[in-house]
């Protein structure tokens, strides 16, 4: 099987642990807005059991073209994304922004970032897109590059959102095939959530027309 | 095969130079970076190499075009492995590099058919008030060309479903008219023109079954314009108009066009003549599978790489130097803002409790302000939906900077949590509006090259944008008049995203008419070389989307220059 995207296994325990720490605090399992009036049934599912960690870590591995004078550094993209989310988890903590007690074993492997609460992981990743942060001190290639550390924590966002509401954790069992090879097993929680019915061929939801065209101004010219 | 004129780019500006140009004799090659789908020719394009060219309309295959388009979002549009990116066909591989100095992202697809593979079909003319007295050219000499080219994709004002209906009933109650035109002269709202067939006569009729309706001709309200369209008879009568489905096939069709997929242009070759001066004649290109590099010759080149690439194209193959080469980009500054509706709401104003922003054309009603810019409802499928309306900010997470409760909104910024959980559990109820303001031309924005950042193509562009403080101050009024309309709707919650500066959509005027090119699009520095994109836009046609206009200069370029090389 031809497949250059990473297989789960290798993903690397320091690696992984940190990515969970930050999709889970992004979208946490919900399992109490029930409460809130919304009804999930079962659904409550948050990113991390949706495996969203995997899907931005295999993108931040994939996203950065080899030839770009990036990847002269020994560590994936991923882990060097990750070593930078410690990097500002590290200054939170010295700083004394973090608000709540550390928790170390909430991800096994992890480091200082995934040991947050929830809202200080989030915290730790708005100094770093706030650029309020020593830029020095961040590990390579984010050392003083203040472009690619903004660039990369909108890249966190975007990814870990769009795993969650897009289609793919219902790759399944061939979420890391190359991507022609993957096929959807199962319709993704996150869609029963918000109640996206998927795929269409079309809908009978015409209301009509508001205007003709060309508009009878133009016809008369 | 000898082509008088080589076109590099098949997207928004490139296929219509070629189609304008083969149907009036002239042989033309058209090199493309990325893969071509629903060509038989290229049965796998994101695997196999397939052929070279093709040339033959006969070629274009609708089976294969619906097994490619399968509508799955993170397949189609992802930004790093999807269908439509910026990077090889091979899907194995990277996309290609961009060094973007600023928080956003710049979205470009490489394929037939360019960045109109994923566009929304929005084709409204530009204001009469950005082109007069301030292009090289005049609106009215713009008109006829409008005409044409709306004639050929054809262009049409959206069907009304329940997004829109709730988009006008705001409107409406915020005091805005409804202005029939195609020439916006005064503020107010109107469907959008947009390059997708109207609705099939039989849409509604449910005797006929969907599955038979989607092989017909004409939009079937599927939702799914920006995931790529699969929806009609055969590859030329797709509903959503990107170039591929629309003027690929006319090209073809002339019998003097072939296109060359996985071709990268990586120089323009060029000569001094004794009395035109330097002048193009031929292009460099390496092949995106094998990486074999050739030479090839023409009479004429034309540049149609858009707004970045076409800048980056001029300075890679060191043409000579001149200050607004790359120089002036805009982008429309765009935001974003999203309300969501109580069904009670909901059922008084449309007899249905959801809005359902998955049904019906993505981008289908619109608020045009000459002067200020323009917004359009939008509503389209979740993954794309979440993130680029709670997922990307300039102000941060939510909780960490809440909106200041004098604001027209109740929250703002990047939403996290339970909060963000809930917003899109009310997913269906959710009307969400695009702002798209006139920004100003800034040579401070650019399109340049930094030698020691190179990918397999030469240096990569490094792109830098930040809006002039005027345009901040427009951005700002246009958000009001967004929120207020979603208030007047009846909106519970209305979220502003607050887009960072970098949310690159609309790339425009980077190689501007008047500074770069001539008024017909001829390069002042080179003879015989020509620009057809979205970059030769003057400016940023007051908040427009820019697809239309470049299409119509298209088509005049293309008359200019068959009069001048090929009478
Ligand atoms: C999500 C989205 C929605 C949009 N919706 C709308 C809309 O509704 N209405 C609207 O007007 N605009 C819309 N736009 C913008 C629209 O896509 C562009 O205005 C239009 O595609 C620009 O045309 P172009 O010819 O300048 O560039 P492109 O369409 O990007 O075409 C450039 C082509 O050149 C190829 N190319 C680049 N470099 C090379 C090279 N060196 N060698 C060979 N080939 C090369 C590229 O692969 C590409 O195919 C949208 C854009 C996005 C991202």
């Amino acid at each position: 099987m031809a497949s250059s995207r990473e297989n789960p296994a290798n993903i690397d325990a320091y690696t992984r642990a940190t990515f969970q720490a930050f999709v889970d605090a992004l979208i946490p399992a919900t399992p109490d807005l029930t409460a809130t009036g919304v009804t999930f049934g079962a659904e409550s599912a948050g990113a991390l059991e949706l495996l969203v960690h995997e899907f931005v870590i295999q993108e931040l591995n994939f996203s950065v073209s080899p030839l770009a004078g990036q990847t002269l550094l020994d560590t994936s993209p991923a882990t060097g994304a990750a070593q930078l989310l410690d990097a500002a988890a590290v200054q939170l903590i010295q700083s004394g922004e973090a608000r709540e007690p550390l928790d170390v074993y909430a991800f096994p492997g992890g480091g200082s970032f995934s040991a947050l609460s929830r809202r200080d992981r989030l915290r730790a990743v708005d100094k770093l897109s706030m650029l309020d942060i020593d830029l020095e001190s961040l590990p390579p290639p984010y050392t003083n590059n203040s472009a690619f550390v903004e660039n990369v924590t909108v890249m966190f966002n975007l990814l870990a959102m769009f795993g969650f509401y897009s289609e793919w954790s219902g790759y399944g069992t061939t979420r890391f095939f190359s991507p022609d090879e993957r096929k959807v097993e199962c319709f993704p929680l996150s869609w029963i959530q918000t109640g996206y019915p998927g795929r269409s061929l079309g809908y009978r939801a015409l209301r009509g027309y508001l205007l003709e065209f060309p508009p009878k101004e133009e016809q008369k010219r | 095969m000898n082509p008088d004129v080589i076109v590099i780019g098949s997207g928004g500006g490139g296929a219509v130079v070629a189609k304008e140009l083969g149907e009036r004799g002239v042989k033309v090659l058209v090199l493309e970076a990325g893969p071509w789908y629903g060509n038989r020719k290229w049965p796998n394009p994101n695997v196999h190499r397939g052929a070279t060219y093709s040339s033959d309309f006969a070629d274009l295959d609708i089976v294969l075009y619906k097994k490619a388009l399968n509508e799955y979002e993170d397949n189609m549009n992802d930004l790093i492995a999807g269908r439509f990116r910026w990077g090889p066909a091979d899907r194995k591989r990277s996309p290609w590099f961009r060094n973007i100095m600023q928080k956003g992202t710049v979205m470009q697809v490489a394929g037939v058919g360019g960045t109109t593979l994923h566009y929304t079909g929005n084709s409204p003319r530009a204001y009469p008030i950005a082109i007069d007295h301030i292009w090289p050219i005049t609106y009215r000499e713009l008109i006829p060309y409008y005409e044409k080219v709306e004639a050929t994709l054809p262009v049409a004002f959206a069907p009304t479903t329940a997004k829109e209906e709730m988009f006008y009933y705001g409107a409406k109650k915020a005091g805005w008219r409804l202005i029939p035109t195609l020439n916006v002269t005064s503020p107010g709202y109107r469907p959008n023109p947009n390059a997708i067939l109207p609705p099939n006569e039989h849409l509604m009729n449910p005797h006929v079954p969907m599955e038979q309706l989607s092989w017909m001709e004409g939009c079937t309200l599927a939702g799914h314009c920006i995931n790529g369209c699969p929806h009609g008879p055969s590859v030329d009568k797709i509903a959503k108009r990107s170039t591929n489905v629309s003027y690929v096939p006319l090209a073809l069709q002339t019998g003097n066009v072939t296109i060359r997929p996985n071709a990268f242009a990586t120089k323009i070759v060029t000569e001094s003549h004794p009395s035109e001066g330097v002048r193009a004649i031929g292009v460099q290109i390496r092949d995106t599978w094998t990486g074999e590099v050739e030479e090839l010759r023409a009479e004429v080149v034309v540049m149609a790489a858009g707004t970045i690439e076409t800048p980056r194209l001029w300075l890679n193959s060191e043409l000579p130097q001149n200050p607004w080469v790359g120089k002036g980009l805009t982008n429309h500054y765009m935001d974003w803002i999203s309300g969501v509706f109580d069904e009670k709401d909901l059922l008084a104003i449309l007899g249905s409790p959801d809005i359902n922003p998955f049904v019906g054309q993505n981008l289908a009603a619109r608020l045009d302000y000459p002067g200020l810019g323009m917004l359009t409802s939008v509503g389209m499928s979740p993954g794309l939906l979440s993130m680029l309306s709670y997922g990307v900010s300039e102000s941060g997470y939510e909780f960490l900077h809440p909106s200041r409760g004098h604001d027209p909104w109740d929250v703002q910024g990047i939403l996290s949590g339970p909060l963000l959980k809930e917003i899109m559990a009310n997913y269906r109820k959710t009307l969400t509006i695009l702002i798209s303001i006139h920004d100003d031309v800034d040579q401070r924005n650019s399109v340049t090259i930094n030698p020691t950042v190179r990918d397999e193509h030469g240096p990569v562009p490094v792109i830098q944008y930040s809006p002039t403080a005027r345009s901040a101050n427009i951005r700002r009024q246009m958000v009001k008049i967004a929120a207020e309309i979603l208030q007047k709707a009846g909106a519970k919650t209305i979220a502003w995203s607050n887009w960072p500066i970098g949310m690159m959509f609309h790339i425009m005027s980077t190689m501007r008419m008047g500074f770069v090119v001539d008024d017909c699009c001829e390069a002042y520095q080179v003879k015989r070389l020509y620009i057809a994109d979205n970059s030769v836009l003057f400016n940023a046609l007051g908040g427009p989307n820019p697809t239309l206009t470049t299409q119509a200069l298209a088509t005049r370029t293309a008359e200019k220059l068959a009069n001048k090389y090929f009478n």
